[in-house]
């Protein structure tokens, strides 16, 4: 499973939100996920992921297409 | 404003009694107790009375997102009083106020903050929103649209009795059309629990019947036992009530001991008891039922009867008095909501609820007339005062009147 879809069916499980209305491209908000619920989201990808999301993403990403390219370029923790 | 009559146009109970108030005041009058055994890591069991239906229900997940456990009451109890009061929105959302009682916020939260970060892990993002000690209101001003005064009050077990006072304040102040208040309480956490048990306060689980761990007045009694739980009311001016209330909210007092930081002391609770008396101009022979605060803990029960009996005089003994605590617990800052409730209940019934579990009063406690045993008929009574004697020395007594 590709990394978008691993953060498709993780928003999806933790926050009940459709997977039809996950849009990689749109802005979080686009699906109702505010600044709280990303913070939540980071929080959960660190452990999901093994990998240290840095903090700053939490206002420079704002897509999920975004995020899945930030953590493929992660390295993945011991 | 100042002569208006304030009405309870309606009330919300998630209670280890029940989820609402019928449920919880039926109940309660059967004589059934909701205190049950609890166990935490490293800690000996505890007795405590929890609230089994899933609270968590009142949000989706997304919504859920920054709120916890004590939040998530408020906001089903918040509801359930709307719709008793048959309130689902207002024309203007800054003339509705909120005013809830917490003792300990989101202390779940806290607790599991802190236990993660001491434990070597990583702090929740959230710990701060769900965990601050105003996480309840903010969450039930956004979802029920409250828009005026949203307040809260931590005054450890008078929090509910001060936060409903205050709310009847506001509506004959004219500041506010709509007062929703109340209290809210989910202490039931590992490191709160382990943090009442340290002060020794708790009573062990009964070897011989769990259920009456919590014995009010008992010579037996062995200390306080937590409950959780959320009560909130609709408080309105008459003129503004569409119904007739289910009761009347005659009038209030809060008071401070100013002595000492636990012990409870005879001086705060008499006049607090008789400033509440004289805010709805009535005589001790008026009152026909005390819900006691009767936290069932040795210095606290002996105290308030002594007081009871210092305001009451020769009218004392015909006072029924019961602490309904020994059925649901002691709910802390939600306790006083929670009890107001029942009392109200009491009222609209003409029935006064017994204290339960009780085999043998202690003779300090004498003096006034427990209701023991099983709930009493009181076709009679017109008024009845409800006591919560804080930690801290804040001391608040409500009065109630039949509609």
């Amino acid at each position: 499973m590709s990394t978008l879809d691993r953060l498709t069916h993780l928003i999806h499980d933790k926050f009940g939100v459709d997977i039809a209305a996950i849009d990689a491209d749109a802005p979080f908000a686009s699906y109702n996920l505010d600044s709280l619920t990303v913070a939540e989201l980071m929080f959960e990808i660190d452990d999901a992921f093994h990998v240290t999301v840095p903090d700053e993403a939490a206002t420079t990403v704002t897509t999920l297409r975004q995020l899945a390219t930030l953590i493929d370029g992660l390295p993945e923790k011991a | 404003m100042a002569t208006s009559r304030i009405g309870i146009a309606g009330i919300g109970v998630t209670s280890p009694l029940g989820d609402s108030l019928q449920e919880s005041w039926e109940r309660l009058v059967a004589g059934r107790s909701a205190v049950g055994r609890m166990s935490f890591d490293g800690l000996p069991d505890i007795a405590a009375a929890q609230v089994t239906s899933d609270v968590s229900q009142v949000l989706t997940r997304l919504q859920q997102v920054g709120t916890e456990r004590v939040s998530q009451m408020a906001l089903g109890a918040v509801r359930k009083a709307l719709a008793d009061a048959r309130l689902s929105a207002w024309p203007d959302p800054e003339r509705v106020g909120l005013y809830l009682g917490t003792g300990m916020g989101g202390a779940a939260t806290m607790d599991a903050g802190f236990g993660a970060l001491y434990g070597g892990g990583r702090i929740p993002p959230l710990t701060v929103p769900a965990g601050m000690v105003n996480g309840a209101s903010a969450v039930v001003a956004i979802h029920a649209d409250i828009r005026g005064p949203v307040l809260t009050y931590a005054v450890a077990c008078a929090s509910g009795s001060v936060a409903m006072a205050e709310a009847a304040h506001a509506l004959r102040r004219g500041e506010v059309d709509i007062a929703i208040c109340g209290g809210v309480e989910a202490p039931l956490a590992r490191g709160t629990v382990a943090a009442w048990h340290a002060l020794r306060t708790l009573a062990p689980p009964d070897e011989g019947n769990v259920s009456q761990s919590c014995r009010p007045f008992a010579a037996n009694r062995a200390g306080l036992v937590l409950g959780e739980g959320a009560a909130f009311f609709v408080l309105r001016r008459e003129e503004d009530l569409p119904d007739a209330p289910r009761a009347w909210f005659a009038g209030s007092a809060v008071r401070c001991d100013a002595l000492h930081l636990t012990n409870p002391q005879v001086r705060g609770q008499v006049s607090t008891l008789k400033a509440a008396l004289a805010a709805t101009g009535l005589a001790p022979a008026d009152i026909g039922y005390c819900n006691a605060h009767g936290t069932a803990t040795v210095a606290g029960d002996p105290v308030e009867c002594e007081a009871l009996r210092d305001v009451w005089g020769e009218h004392a003994a015909a006072l029924r008095v019961s602490s309904t605590k020994a059925a649901h617990g002691h709910l802390l800052g939600a306790g006083g909501a929670l009890e107001a409730a029942l009392t109200v209940a009491a009222l609209q019934a003409g029935v006064v609820p017994a204290t339960l579990g009780v085999a043998t009063l202690d003779a300090r406690c004498a003096g006034v007339g427990h209701v023991l045993g099983e709930a009493q008929r009181a076709p009679g009574l017109r008024h009845a005062i409800s006591n919560s004697f804080a930690f801290g020395g804040t001391n608040a007594a409500l009065v109630f009147s039949r509609a």
